[in-house]
């Protein structure tokens, strides 16, 4: 584990929110090429995490260094420029457009648009922009979505639209990937496929991948790291093996998920 | 028959401009869930500015007095608008680049003023209470109306049109140059800003940060500057009703635009709040509409009808024809 293959580095990183303090004091490492787990209980700050690393929260305290830059110091709308993006837990799509426009909008950030020459349609913006629209091609290709690009988005049943998510994550050329509960609604087969999926993805993209999910096989089968959050705090981390062997790990989840993912893993 | 294809062609005009100003409405509403009272009066104050720069200029407070006969020798502008009924109906190239010189000289003004009261006025109101923000454009609305009463005056006043000859002949029906030319002008906006929403990225990006700004702000999109530019397009769209609207009264007055915010309201409302689509329908079946009931009805009518309108459309289908059932975000 050394200083240059380490991607993400979160540290001591504290956010209340009126009194009730969502995370405390949480420190964790994200290796290049790695995928971590991100897990624990409802309400034990994973998704709060996600916040705080894409900036849509501000820790009160901390600090978060990605590619061994300040992430605090960059606004949300600069997050997807240094290489991060994600998914959300409860889909956030924009419902109206196509498929298509939703995943061309998740590589606005690797467009150069000035207003004029955007409205003006110049050469060099079309150039652009029929560059961008082959390369989201590329990425619904990939996830299967071609026979759905020109579909709205709000009538697509929900396995799709997660799936439309995902691309508009990727396509984005992210080097670390955050995926919040990308298993939530899909049925057992679909799960078991969904992680080799992941795995697949990872190296067809050289990504790093972080991942919150209640799935306990799924991320015990995958991960490399797991992270275990319990209201707030970090109470243990390391390979599948050793977080499901903690003591601690096991009183939080009161044994019942974690011997089933046991038996998966 | 004939006064009939005549109204409706009047009315169809008319509703391109009602539509405009629905449009404008609309972009404000759909970014931000403010419906802006102020759109009108926004408009009418960028219109009078429109006005100041067609009226022969006086510049002995411009200290480079060369300057003066350098314009002098263009003539384009007093030459022009002085006597606009004369030099309109020939359409010769210096008439209409006089105007055009205008046109693009007040939508950059608007552009800017747009801007400037989401930056400096709107936002700092914003995400707190949305009625506040909706106060916040009545109190601009009283402002700025006062200020051109202050500024202008109450009298209406010439405004210059490119076009002011004699109807022109369709067969079926006639319709005055001006009006010809404002629907003509509304109808190519309406393309223009589908274009601009469908096919260019920036469109796009407006878009997707007024349907959910968080996901946006991650996808790179600096929201805050989308914003600003929505109102700035909604300001310079407005402007443009304006300068439409204003030779086909009586002239500019300060209360020029108080008539066509509320058939606007009419329009958007009729549309759905939420929809570009709605608010073009809606321009032109109010505009239609108005002038049909002032043809058969009588023109007393013409605002009860509207206005019943409004609200029997809220009672009983809120969304109007085209607006999407309100779903609120978690």
């Amino acid at each position: 584990m050394t200083e240059a293959s380490t991607l993400l580095q979160v540290r001591d990183i504290t956010i209340s929110f009126g009194g009730l303090v969502a995370l405390d004091n949480v420190s964790f490492e994200v290796q290049k090429g790695h995928i971590v787990g991100l897990i624990g209980p409802n309400g034990a700050g994973k998704t709060t995490m996600f916040n705080c690393i894409t900036r849509l929260y501000k820790p009160d305290r901390g600090s978060i260094t990605f590619n061994g830059q300040d992430m605090l110091s960059v606004p949300a709308y600069g997050i997807a420029a240094r290489g991060i993006t994600r998914t959300f837990q409860n889909l956030a799509l924009f419902p109206t457009m196509t498929v298509l426009e939703n995943v061309l909008i998740g590589q606005h950030h690797l467009l150069h648009v000035d207003p004029v020459s955007s409205s003006f349609r110049l050469p060099h913006v079309s150039r652009e922009e029929s560059g961008a629209r082959e390369h989201a091609l590329e990425v619904l290709d990939y996830l299967g979505l071609m026979p759905h690009k020109d579909k709205i988005v709000r009538g697509l049943p929900y396995g799709i639209q997660k799936r439309v998510e995902t691309a508009r994550a990727l396509v984005g050329r992210p080097t670390l990937l955050l995926l919040d509960e990308p298993a939530g609604g899909l049925n057992h087969e679909e799960v078991t496929r969904l992680g080799e999926e992941i795995k697949a993805t990872r190296d067809r993209f050289n990504l790093t991948i972080l991942l919150v999910e209640h799935h306990m096989s799924l991320v015990m089968g995958i991960s490399d790291r797991v992270v275990v959050l319990d209201f707030g705090k970090r109470i243990a981390s390391g390979t599948p093996a050793e977080v499901q062997s903690d003591p601690a790990v096991i009183e939080a989840y009161l044994g019942v998920e974690m011997n089933g993912g046991a038996a998966n893993a | 028959m004939e006064t009939f294809f005549d109204q409706l062609a009047i009315g169809a005009s008319t509703g391109a401009l009602y539509a405009l100003l629905a449009l404008a409405l609309v972009f404000i509403f759909r970014a931000t869930d403010i419906v802006n009272f102020a759109q009108g009066e926004m408009a009418m104050f960028n219109t009078y500015i429109g006005w100041s720069i067609s009226r022969p200029l006086s510049f002995s407070w411009i200290p480079f007095l060369g300057i003066e006969r350098h314009i002098n020798i263009l003539t384009w502008r007093p030459e022009v608008f002085g006597v606009p009924l004369f030099l309109g109906s020939e359409s010769d190239g210096s008439t209409r680049l006089g105007y055009l010189l205008i046109v693009i000289g007040t939508v950059a003004i608007a552009f800017v003023m747009g801007g400037l009261i989401e930056r400096l006025i709107i936002r700092p109101s914003e995400g707190k209470n949305l009625l506040n923000a909706v106060i916040v454009t009545l109190g601009i609305f009283a402002i700025v109306n006062s200020i051109a009463n202050w500024r202008y005056g109450p009298v209406p006043q010439t405004y210059p049109a490119p076009f002011k000859g004699n109807a022109v002949d369709f067969g079926l029906f006639k319709l005055g140059q001006h009006s010809l030319f404002a629907l003509i002008v509304g109808l190519g906006l309406m393309f223009a800003i589908y274009v601009f929403f469908q096919r260019t990225r920036l469109g796009l990006a407006v878009r997707a940060a007024a349907l959910n700004p968080q996901a946006s702000e991650l996808m790179g999109i600096n929201t805050g500057r989308m914003l600003t530019l929505g109102w700035s397009l909604a300001a310079a769209i407005g402007c443009l009703a304006g300068m439409l609207v204003a030779p086909s009264v009586a002239g500019i007055s300060p209360n020029l635009m108080l008539g066509v915010l509320l058939y606007a309201f009419a329009a958007a409302v009729l549309g759905g709040l939420d929809s570009a689509l709605g608010a073009v329908v809606g321009g032109l079946a109010v505009g239609i509409g108005q002038s049909m009931v002032v043809q058969y009805i009588g023109s007393e009518w013409s605002d009860i009808v509207a206005f019943g309108l409004i609200i029997g459309i809220l009672m009983v289908k809120p969304t109007g024809i085209f607006g999407s059932p309100v779903v609120k975000k978690v």
